[in-house]
């Protein structure tokens, strides 16, 4: 099944490692996000650009295991 | 002259099963400038000695397809020197194996059971998006 392809502007639904593919002017290249930011623009291709989960995993900070010690840089309000 | 005759040789296995025991044949196919010449000899194996192809293997391998084999292994407490995928191992097997996304600069917790007897290893790498120079500065918008 193919994976989903997301657009600029639409919610990452799920952390890990996503295929972005722009539209010409550069290869397609691998980017890791976290589920709750919001996909962005391009600053060369804007909104041609896409994005395609590659391989899917937890935020450490929201395992069971670790949920008490979330990381430095997720904990100072990004999302 | 033997040696010219050879252009390269092929060597196909047949696996077949004698009642309970197997036995594996070897055909050594020599291809020579003009004819083609057959050789064969029946060599029987102890079945241990002989590697069998799982059914699902390909689909087995695909499945960790883009993973690190062998990637680094940290401990907790250390700094992520590269953003990405880890896999998490926790000691005493109280959980499997699972994957966490990690941010270079950040610190490798210890488990809430396991504490600092917790490994992470590199299992594949990507900037973080907001890192890349296409999209980097827009984190805030």
């Amino acid at each position: 099944m193919a994976e989903q392809i997301y657009k600029p502007g639409e919610v990452v639904p799920k952390a890990g490692l996503y295929l972005v593919l722009h539209h010409e002017h550069r290869k397609n290249h691998e980017v890791t996000l976290f589920k709750g930011e919001q996909f962005p623009l391009c600053r060369r291709c804007g909104e041609e650009v896409r994005f395609q989960l590659v391989l899917m995993a937890t935020h450490i900070g929201e395992d069971a295991d670790f949920r008490l010690k979330k990381s430095r840089r997720h904990s100072q309000g990004r999302h | 002259m033997r040696g010219r005759q050879y252009i390269f040789k092929e060597i196909v296995k047949y696996d077949t099963f004698i009642g309970s025991s197997q036995q594996v044949r070897f055909i050594v196919r020599i291809k020579t400038m003009g004819s083609a010449r057959l050789q064969s000899a029946v060599l029987p194996l102890r079945p241990g000695r002989v590697r069998f192809r799982c059914a699902d293997e390909h689909s087995r391998r695909s499945h960790h397809k883009g993973r690190l084999e062998g990637g680094p292994v940290y401990s907790a407490g250390s700094i992520v020197l590269e953003t990405g995928i880890y896999e998490v191992t926790h000691n005493q097997a109280h959980r499997a194996p699972h994957d966490v996304v990690m941010l270079a600069g950040d610190v490798f917790p210890a488990c809430d059971t396991c504490n600092t007897r917790v490994r992470f290893r590199l299992v594949r790498t990507a900037p973080y998006i907001f890192q890349d120079p296409d999209f980097e500065s827009q984190e805030d918008t």
